[in-house]
This record gives structure tokens, sequence and C-alpha cells, in this order.
């Protein structure tokens, strides 16, 4: 469903630091994919390259067999919108709308409407019973799977998931990584980089270190 | 949705903008405050010269003259010109240095032909050269006294016998007496300015001009346009004296929106990760903007009233006149920058929001 070839990525000016060195890989629908490796290994810089936020020096990702960047920033932000979906390590609820309203915003960002009716649906299906209260009153496990419901808003093709773990423990850790590997089964890519591979659940792992596959297995 | 994300995040933080509205309807209502003298001048001035409506003023060509120095006898020259309405006027103040809010007027009037028109609040109007005056109802209360009480004038002695008000402040504070006696208590020969009813007739206007070369015959229509000048020009000084003060606001509202916007970074970030269009971006940010601006609009209407109605109390009390007059032409001119402000001091703020890093602000 997603494809990318020979990515090649560097930052810096005068030094340049390689994030992704030819990276090359075709992500399967119905399949959850875990990026590991250590920090500067390039895992997050993938995950923006393949949702089109960020443009590589080289190479290009296939989407539904469209190359991302052959398109302009426009078409690309309309795939965005259409077709995917965000999860981030510090959930970035919108502190001053609760948790149906930061699902609806979603739905608003991706559709130009809201669905109340749907927003709650996709809350209680990941277990959140009471939606009318703000982020903070709700324990990190519970923020990051309102962030989950907000990524499901639109009914995206493939998520985006960046250390969805990093902030929270382990019992969360592992009910956040069966809620996205959930997700997969209905015909979904979700591509999670995470430092967590004890809990991690996926189909695929694929350990990255200096921009490059080192080895992909399933656990 | 949209509503929520322009108002909630403002909500969200409520001191600020609490502040922010304040600053910012202190200046409309500064500004407003000023110009409502504008509307005020010209609204009063209109008023004395719709009085005037038929007459021709012949006055010195000083125009302001605070001594008597037409002399009477042009009185009858005009009657041999064929004019046959004529109504010379006294009016002069009586300067106490000491008690500044205590000046007053001694107005000389042809009884029952005065042109500056006024109403009678108690006792009754004047009768021809019998030693009676009219007091201005706010004289009245400065010096005490009532009907039937005396007051000197010049060398006379008169007897209150009416109390008045007129749209012309300096009669409030006036004590009014028939000219022909006015004129014989200070022993002079000369007055003011004399109207002369012409009707509008431009010939009467032209013959007048001609003959009395060495005064200034001026229609009600010709000083409305030369007073209006004034208060337009003064307008003018008070306008940039105002835009000084909405300057400034511009520069709080422009910072406050950049400190807002840069804690926001992430929250930008997000909708545009999400697939948000710059410019929706763009539109939150100056919406938010024009929110404070229309909030503080809203705000900035009571507190110019209550300024005007503080400064017409206080010019009332001293000068006997209220001056300033909230229009709605005001209000559309304080609407009006309430709208441009806040455009002007978001736009930096919502270009830099819609170019925010989506990698940078959220990445870590």
């Amino acid at each position: 469903m997603i494809e990318a070839l020979e990515i090649q990525k560097s930052y810096g000016l005068k030094v340049k630091t390689k994030a992704l060195d030819g990276f090359s890989y075709r992500f399967e629908e119905g399949r959850v994919y875990g990026v590991v490796g250590p920090s500067g290994s390039g895992k997050t810089t993938l995950l923006y390259v393949l949702s089109g936020i960020e443009v590589p020096d080289r190479g290009e990702v296939i989407f539904m067999g469209k190359g991302l960047f052959s398109i302009n920033e426009k078409e690309r932000r309309d795939i965005r919108k259409r077709y995917f979906g965000f999860v981030f390590q510090h959930f970035y609820l919108i502190p001053y709308l609760n948790a149906a309203e930061n699902v609806m915003l979603g739905q608003y960002i991706k559709a130009g409407k809201t669905d109340k009716a749907e927003a709650l649906k996709i809350l209680e299906s990941l277990g959140i019973n009471d939606p009318y209260k703000k982020p903070y009153e709700y324990s990190g496990g519970e923020q990051q799977r309102i962030a989950i419901a907000r990524a499901l808003a639109g009914n995206p093709k493939v998520i985006f998931a960046d250390e969805p773990t990093g902030n929270l423990d382990t019992e969360n850790s592992k009910r956040v990584f069966s809620v996205l590997y959930d997700l997969a089964k209905d015909g979904r890519v979700v591509i999670l980089a995470t430092h967590d591979v004890e809990n991690l659940k996926a189909d695929v792992v694929i350990r990255l270190r200096d921009g490059k596959i080192l080895e992909t297995y399933q656990p | 949705m949209r509503f929520k994300l322009i108002t909630g995040s403002l909500l969200h933080r409520p001191l600020r903008f609490l502040l922010v509205i304040l600053a910012l309807s202190i200046s409309l209502a500064f500004m407003s405050f000023l110009l409502s003298f504008g509307e005020g001048l010209r609204a009063y001035v209109r008023n004395i010269a719709k009085d005037f409506q038929p007459f021709a003023i012949i006055q010195p060509k000083n125009f302001i003259s605070l001594t008597p120095s037409i002399p009477i006898s042009l009185v009858d020259s005009l009657k041999d010109l064929g004019f046959y309405d004529i109504r010379p006027v006294i009016i002069f103040p009586v300067v106490n240095p000491l008690q500044v809010n205590k000046q007053y007027f001694i107005v000389g009037l042809p009884v029952g032909k005065s042109p500056i028109k006024y109403k009678v609040l108690e006792g009754r109007d004047l009768k021809d050269n019998n030693r009676e005056a009219l007091i201005g109802d706010r004289l009245k209360e400065i010096l005490r006294k009532n009907l039937g009480d005396s007051v000197f004038v010049g060398s006379g002695i008169y007897k209150v016998v009416g109390v008045i008000r007129s749209e012309d402040f300096r009669l409030n504070s006036a004590i009014i007496v028939p000219i022909n006696e006015a004129l014989e208590d200070f022993n002079i020969d000369k007055v003011n300015l004399i109207a002369v009813n012409i009707n509008g007739n431009k010939e009467k206007l032209k013959l007048l001009r001609r003959k009395l070369n060495r005064y200034d015959v001026l229609t009600a229509e010709e000083i409305l346009g030369f007073i209006n000048t004034i208060i337009n020009l003064s307008d003018a000084v008070r306008f940039s004296l105002s835009l000084v003060s909405i300057f400034v606001s511009i520069i709080f509202l422009f910072a406050i929106m950049m400190i807002t916007v840069h804690e926001r970074n992430w929250e930008f970030a997000l909708f545009r990760a999400l697939g948000m269009g710059n410019f929706e971006v763009f539109r939150i940010v100056i919406m938010q903007s024009l929110t404070l601006g229309i909030v503080s609009w809203v705000l900035s209407i009571p507190i110019s009233l209550i300024m005007i109605f503080a400064s017409n109390e206080l010019l009332n009390r001293f000068f006997g006149m209220k001056i300033g007059l909230y229009t709605p032409k005001i209000a559309l001119i304080s609407l009006f920058i309430a709208i441009i402000a806040p455009i002007i001091g978001g736009i930096l703020p919502a270009r830099n929001a819609m170019r925010v890093n989506i990698r940078e602000s959220l990445g870590k």
C-alpha cells in the first residue's frame, strides 16, 4: 500500500548527518510495523517522510500508485488529510477541548464537518466512556487512547505513531500497542516508531541503524 | 468547531485575554471620547446657527469681539437702506479673575425680538423698558438669585423676572436686559453684533456687503461652514492623538499574539500535520485577533459613554454646556479601527503560525 524507494534524508548545513540512507521498504495493508532502533537511527524521520510531511533529499514514496514527492505540497496535504492518521508521544490533545471535541477536531480538519455520534463511538470502542472531560483530567494511557481516537477520525488508511508509549507505564503501553494492533485488522497499515521493543505488538519489526535497515523480523 | 478553536484558546488564558481587551477597549474609548467633542461642537453650532437662519450677522472684521464695537447708529443707516427687522445685541463677559467658574455675561437684547433663542424656565419674559432682567439658570445657581431679587448691570439695578435656558451656553451664565437700557447703564453707543433679517434674499445680502465693507456680513451657513472647518481641523488633531494610543494597542496586540502563537506552535503544527491548509491556520489566528478587537469595541462603548458623561458634567459645572456627544458615526469609526487594528496586529503572528515547522514542533 505504501512503499519507500531509496529514501535519502540528511540534516545539518555544514556537517551533514544522514537520517535515512537509501531506505526502501514496502508496507502492506492489514499489518502493523514496528520501527525500532537507537536514538538518531532515523525512526521519526522515516515516519515524517512516509507521511509526506518531510521532503527527502532523494527517493520517492509511492502511496496508492502515486509518488508523494512528484506532486505538489497541496496535493500531498490532501492525501495526508484523507488517508493518514497520526499519534504522537506527547499526545498533543488540545487542552481547551474535551475528549469528544478533540476527536471532532480530527473530523473537522479531515472532512470539514463533525459527527459527534461517530466521535463518541470511536472513543467508546477505545474504552473512553466519559468523553466530556478536559484532557488533563484523564490518565496518560487514556489521553493516548483519545489521541488514537482522533487519529481514527475520517477512517484513515495509514496510521503513523511516533513513540506512542514513550510517556506511558508498562500496563498502559501494552494496552496502547494492543489498540494500535487491532486497528490494522480493518485493512489499515499501522507504522509505529518505538524504543519499547519489550511491549511492542507488531506483525513486522524493522530494526534501523544509521538510517538503514539492519534487519526485519516477525516477532 | 472553528468557533471553538478561536474562542477556546482565548478563554484558555483568561487573564491575558482580559488584559488585551482592556487595553484595546480603553484606546478605542479614548478615541471615541476625543471624537465626541467634535460631534458635540458641530451639533451645538448647528443649533445656534439654526436660530440665526433668516438673519445676516454684522460683526467686526476680527470676528470675535469681546467688547461692543459697532456703533448703534448703524441701525438707523440700515433702516435707511430699507431693512425693517434689525436686532442689535450686546454680549460681553464679566470676568472675575479669582473665580473663573463664576464668570458671567451681560447680554442686551431687543425685547421680544431676540435673534438668540432661549426658553423661559421660571417667571416670564422681558417687557419693554421697565428695569427688568432675565437670568440664566446656571448663573442663578451661582449667584443664588431668585425671582424678584435685584441684580446690578453697569450703573443700573434690575429686578429678576425670569430664569432662562438657551442652546447658546453664554446665555445660561448671563444677566439679560433690554438692549436700550443696557446701552444707557453702561453709557455706551456700541453693540457687539447686529442681526438683520434678510429672509434668504441674496440681493439684500449683496447690498449689505457693499454698503458695510468695514464689517463682516455673514449668513448662518457661512458661520456654520467656518466653524465646521475649525472643528474639522481640531478633529484631525484629536484623531491623530487617539491614533497614538491605537498604535500602542496594535503593538501590544501584536506582542501578545506573537507570544500566543509561539506557545501554541505545536497546536498549529498538529493542525497542519492532520492536513489543515495554511490559509485556514492563518484565518484562525486572524479571527482570534479580530475577536479581541470586536469584544474590545463592545466594551469600549460603555467606557466612552462614562468618559463623555463625566466630562460633560464637568463642563456643565464650569461653563454651563455639555459638548461630548456619542453618535453612530463615532461608533462606526471605532468599529472600523477595532477591525483594522487586530488585522494589522495579527498578520505577522498568523503568518508565523502557518509557517510552523511540523517536525520541529511535534518531534519531541
